[in-house]
């Protein structure tokens, strides 16, 4: 709504307001003057009356003089003067009664006093006179002169009366009249104050009361009127004086101003309401706008206080400056960064938190940033207790609200450990690098060689090179898949299949896989197993096992012992104490020096590089060992003393079982099994085992003892280790089955070997269980033996494009005895798997028509290989879920090139063990070989 | 050409006998080999050789620290050092260039040219 447009409203209804009080104002002018000239009518009208009245009043005393003298035929002079005198005292405006002879001249006078001038005169002297003498005396009756100049001075009229006593003329009786004064005393005082009074005779005008008035008054309100007296008119004029016309003029004037007064009123009020309207509407508006104000401003408060708590517990170090460049707050982060409280820092000069090399830098970047407001720098920064670390700094100029500069903020982080991750990262790459291309280098050197055929007539050196080439594809094969393990391992994504496990079956099988490197070495291995449990992955702890084992037999010298011990400890730093195992493995080595006691763990962090090269290691043994075993969370550590050896310790929390009473059945009724091995260990577990388990346990250290033991107390069973010192499992075995009373007892091969193909039908073994022993695999087997059951042959189906490593694994299997048929194909393995019904499936991924998955989800779909054991021989290391997708019945994935053939061997044994019992205990009802 | 000596100082016993191999059978040159800084110091002061092939990462004494003393013995000094090494990124190039190295041949290498390359950064 614009100005202009606000006024018109106003004035439209000021000009009506006005219009109409002006018409109205009109009107009442107009009335008004209708009025005053009323009143000057009336006034006109009683003037006239009066003057006629009075002069009637004036001439009957005159006629009554005239008539006296008629009657008495002539009065005396002093008997006239007295009656005139009287009659001249009491009518007021006489000038003179005169008496004037038959020739007209005047004789008597009265008063005599004043009017000199006319006795004796002859009015016939003046044709007005003369006239008005000459008309009274013709008609006998009272005559009045027109206006004359009076011989006494002063305009004035004459009354002319004729005397005729007895018929004869006598003269004339003569009224003198000043007209001025005799209007003044005739005419009310009243009126003359109120009207301008003028009387003419034709047009000399003989009075006027007010002289000077008559001009300024308005003729509009003039009144005109005649006054006929005795044969001449006068003319009268009236007119209402000044102070007569304004007597009622109040009310125009009030109502017109009033009116206007009124007008500009409203149109003011209407100006005001619009005013008021639109400055409510401002008002509403500010209203508004203050609210939102008010909310932006609590809003903004909130932040504010919110920012400040964030400011408080953030994460980055936060200061603020003051000009003298001293500490005037900090945040908490800030206070730890350099390591003081908050309170200790107020005051102090930034000088005293960086390091004094880098301060001329610091200046240089304050510099910058009072120039553009904001700088960033790397720095070193200094600890209250004098310890430097780096940081990245920005600093941001603090200004007041007019810009003035106050001080500056600081913001820091502590980079420190970035830069070391950054520097291991790099460090890593660069050792990677170098490591891989270390082996890469003989290996295309040595191809190299041979390939071009300069080696072709010498061939020792061919021969060399080509060995050159293998043991550094080892090499690199083994850096491979320890880098790839420790990424997986430390990435999450290889999850430890863990589960119970017996300390002295993990502790025994990593001997065992040691022994031969131990004796090569010519260095004794002593291990200590207790009776305990862990929960783990047991091929995970067996890899930490001999990695270690094998250091410290690399590092060992000849002819000395390597002790491998493990007790159990409880946690006393806890109140609620878990019990850890402690696993030692003490060598008699060079030891490790104490500034590298810590970094071996790290990843290419031998002791000595050349180490790696010389004793076949990778560098990421104990990377890796670490890494396993804080998956496990445990703990490993060292000691070394120069010199004198090297003591590695592993802690894991021991696996403590549910306290299930255990059923005793150490009673005569119960099954005596005779457990034979020469390592006590063994034999404690195995017996520990069976009597938990209610069967009545005897031992024997060797097969000497065992048959004396067999002979004499009858076992129901035979567990029989086959390597042992003096008389080794085979003869033993072989004596108990020449023995009458012996040659029945089942006997149970308990062997850290493989069945092999030297005993091929290992006729007098009811079972084979491999160390260390899975428990469920041993009781099944024990149960089995009792109960009077042999193994029988299996079936395995290998399916395998690759028709080299096909005739390997067949190679494997038949070594056991086992049937084996291939199926290069998916499409034949089905066809295959419904004609034979294998009790195991070896299953290659990639294969041609259809690939191993399809293999697998078609036979989940079959009645009876639905569960059929299963192991996934494959190129490509599986994700969880790719396991997922293939699992049968009991499955196993290896994945090629990870696993040596031997092991592949070992654990596939192990497998077909598993299986047996279950298999051969439903055989008569799921399992009908149709096909041979 | 006359058969010229190249010593060669790895700490790689492999890489060693691979490269012996090659300087001498494809090449015909007379190879000296050493397996630590030290050990080369020595054997270069003593058979001033024509030219060294040096390792980078080595232990103890590493190539750098090698081919500075190289540098500053009087008796070694003129003798052209050919870094073999497989730190091969171009920082590393730049930094062994500053160093004053003859050239730089990456491992793994290939036999039947290392000779060449010898020859080519060498100008013999």
């Amino acid at each position: 709504m614009s100005n202009g447009k606000n006024l018109w409203i106003p004035m439209i209804v000021g000009t009506s307001i006005i219009i109409l009080n002006l018409l109205f104002w009109q009107e009442l002018v107009r009335q008004e003057d209708v009025y005053i000239k009323k009143n000057a009518e009336l006034a006109a009208a009683s003037i006239s009356h009066d003057i006629r009245a009075e002069i009637q009043t004036r001439t009957l005393g005159l006629l009554r003089m005239a008539r006296r003298w008629e009657l008495e035929g002539g009065t005396i002079k002093p008997k006239w003067e007295a009656d005139a005198l009287n009659y001249y005292r009491d009518y007021p405006g006489f000038q003179a009664l005169e008496w004037a002879d038959e020739s007209s001249y005047v004789r008597w006078i009265i008063p005599v006093k004043g009017n000199e001038a006319a006795q004796n005169l002859n009015l016939t002297f003046e044709e007005r006179r003369s006239t008005a003498l000459a008309k009274a005396r013709e008609s006998r009756k009272v005559t009045i002169t027109r206006a004359i100049n009076l011989a006494q001075g002063g305009k004035g009229f004459l009354m002319v009366i004729p005397l005729f006593p007895k018929n004869k003329f006598d003269g004339f009786i003569i009224g003198s009249f000043r007209s001025q004064t005799l209007l003044d005393a005739i005419l009310s005082k009243n009126l003359l104050q109120k009207y301008a009074i003028a009387i003419f005779d034709g047009t000399e005008k003989i009075y006027t009361n007010q002289e000077d008035l008559i001009a300024k008054i308005p003729t509009k309100w003039q009144h005109n009127t005649e006054i006929n007296l005795n044969g001449i008119t006068w003319r009268l004029q009236v007119l209402p004086t000044v102070t007569k016309a304004t007597e009622h003029s109040p009310l125009p004037t009030v109502v017109l101003s009033g009116g206007t007064l009124v007008a500009v009123l409203f149109a003011w009020g209407v100006y005001l309401t619009q005013q008021s309207r639109r400055q409510t509407q401002q008002l509403k508006a500010i209203n508004h706008e203050l609210a939102d104000r008010i909310a932006e401003s609590q809003r903004t408060e909130t932040e504010l206080r919110n920012l400040s708590t964030a400011l408080e517990s953030a994460v980055e170090g936060i200061s603020h400056f003051n000009l003298e460049q001293r500490y005037v707050y900090v945040n908490q982060a800030y206070a730890k960064i350099i390591g003081y409280q908050p309170q200790e820092i107020f005051g102090m000069e930034w000088q005293q938190t960086i390091h004094t090399e880098d301060q001329e830098k610091v200046m240089v970047k304050y510099q910058k940033m009072l120039e553009d407001g904001k700088a960033e720098v790397e720095a070193r920064g200094v600890r209250q207790d004098g310890s430097v670390f780096d940081m990245q700094v920005v600093i941001v100029k603090a200004c007041d609200r007019y810009e003035n500069y106050k001080g500056y903020y600081c913001f820091v982080k502590d980079i420190s450990h970035r830069r070391e991750i950054e520097r291991i990262k790099d460090e890593f790459v660069s050792v990677v690098s170098h490591e891989l291309r270390t082996p890469l280098t003989s290996i295309r050197g040595s191809l190299g060689l041979i390939a071009s055929g300069v080696l072709n007539t010498q061939p020792e050196k061919a021969q060399r090179m080509l060995d050159i080439a293998v043991n550094n594809t080892d090499r690199l094969i083994r850096l491979i898949n320890d880098i790839l393990d420790i990424e997986r391992i430390e990435s999450g994504k290889v999850s430890m299949t863990k589960q119970i496990c017996d300390v002295p079956s993990l502790m025994q099988q990593s001997v065992e896989e040691m022994q031969s490197m131990a004796d090569k070495a010519g260095v004794a291995l002593s291990v200590s197993p207790i009776l305990a449990k862990l929960w783990a992955d047991p091929d995970r702890i067996v890899q930490i096992f001999t990695n270690l084992l094998s250091n410290a037999i690399k590092f060992s010298p000849q002819g000395s012992t390597i002790w491998f011990d493990a007790k159990v400890e409880g946690n006393e730093e806890l109140s609620v104490s878990t019990p850890t195992i402690l696993f030692t493995i003490r060598d008699r080595g060079r030891g490790i020096p104490a500034d590298k006691i810590e970094t071996i763990f790290g990843r290419f962090q031998q002791v000595d590089a050349s180490d790696s090269r010389k004793k076949g290691g990778t560098g990421l043994g104990l990377a890796i060992c670490r890494s396993i075993i804080q998956c496990h969370d445990g703990r490993i550590w060292a000691e070394s003393t120069v010199g004198e050896g090297s003591t590695f310790y592993i802690s894991l929390p021991l696996y403590q079982e549910p306290i299930i009473p255990s059923v005793s059945r150490n009673n005569s009724d119960s099954p005596l099994i005779l457990v034979c091995d020469d390592d006590p260990s063994v034999r404690v577990v195995m017996q520990t085992m069976l009597e938990q388990r209610g069967y009545q346990t005897i031992c024997a250290a060797s097969g000497q003892e065992a048959i004396e033991v067999a002979i004499k107390q009858q076992p129901d069973a035979i567990f029989l280790n086959l390597m042992m010192p003096g008389m080794h499992g085979w003869e033993t075995l072989g004596v108990l089955k020449q023995q009458p009373q012996t040659k029945d007892i089942p006997a149970i091969v308990l062997s850290g070997l493989m069945p092999d193909a030297r005993s091929t039908s290992h006729a007098n073994v009811t079972d084979w269980i491999v160390k260390p022993p899975d428990e469920k695999l041993l009781f099944q087997a024990l149960e089995r033996a009792l109960a009077g059951e042999k193994s029988q042959s299996l079936k395995v189906l290998i399916v395998e494009d690759d028709t080299d490593l096909a005739q390997v694994l067949i190679a494997v299997f038949e070594r056991h005895g086992v049937e084996t048929y291939h199926a290069k194909t998916g499409r034949e393995a089905l066809r295959l798997s419904q004609r034979i019904l294998p009790d195991l499936l070896v299953l290659d991924l990639a294969l041609p028509e259809v690939d191993g998955f399809a293999v697998v989800d078609w036979l989940r779909h079959h009645r009876h290989l639905c569960m059929v054991p299963l192991v996934v021989y494959c190129a490509k290391d599986l994700n969880n879920f790719d396991r997922e997708r293939l699992k049968l019945g009991q499955t196993l994935f290896f994945t090629k090139g990870r696993v040596t053939p031997e092991e592949f061997e070992k654990h596939i044994v192990s497998l077909l063990n598993r299986i047996i019992p279950t298999i051969k205990g439903d055989s008569s009802d799921s399992q009908t070989h149709s096909y041979h | 050409v006359t058969a010229k000596r190249i010593l060669i100082i790895d700490d790689e016993e492999d890489i060693r006998e691979v490269a012996q191999l090659t300087l001498e059978s494809v090449g015909g040159w007379e190879v000296l080999t050493a397996e630590s800084g030290m050990e080369g110091l020595q054997l270069a002061e003593a058979e001033k050789p024509n030219a060294i092939l040096l390792d980078v990462m080595m232990p103890d004494m590493d190539g750098i620290a090698t081919f500075e003393k190289l540098m500053t013995n009087p008796e070694t000094q003129s003798i052209p050092v050919i870094l073999l090494t497989a730190k091969v990124q171009s920082s590393d190039r730049q930094k062994f260039a500053e160093l004053g190295v003859k050239g730089l041949i990456a491992k793994p290498f290939n036999p039947m040219v290392l000779n060449d390359q010898l020859v080519d950064i060498l100008g013999w």
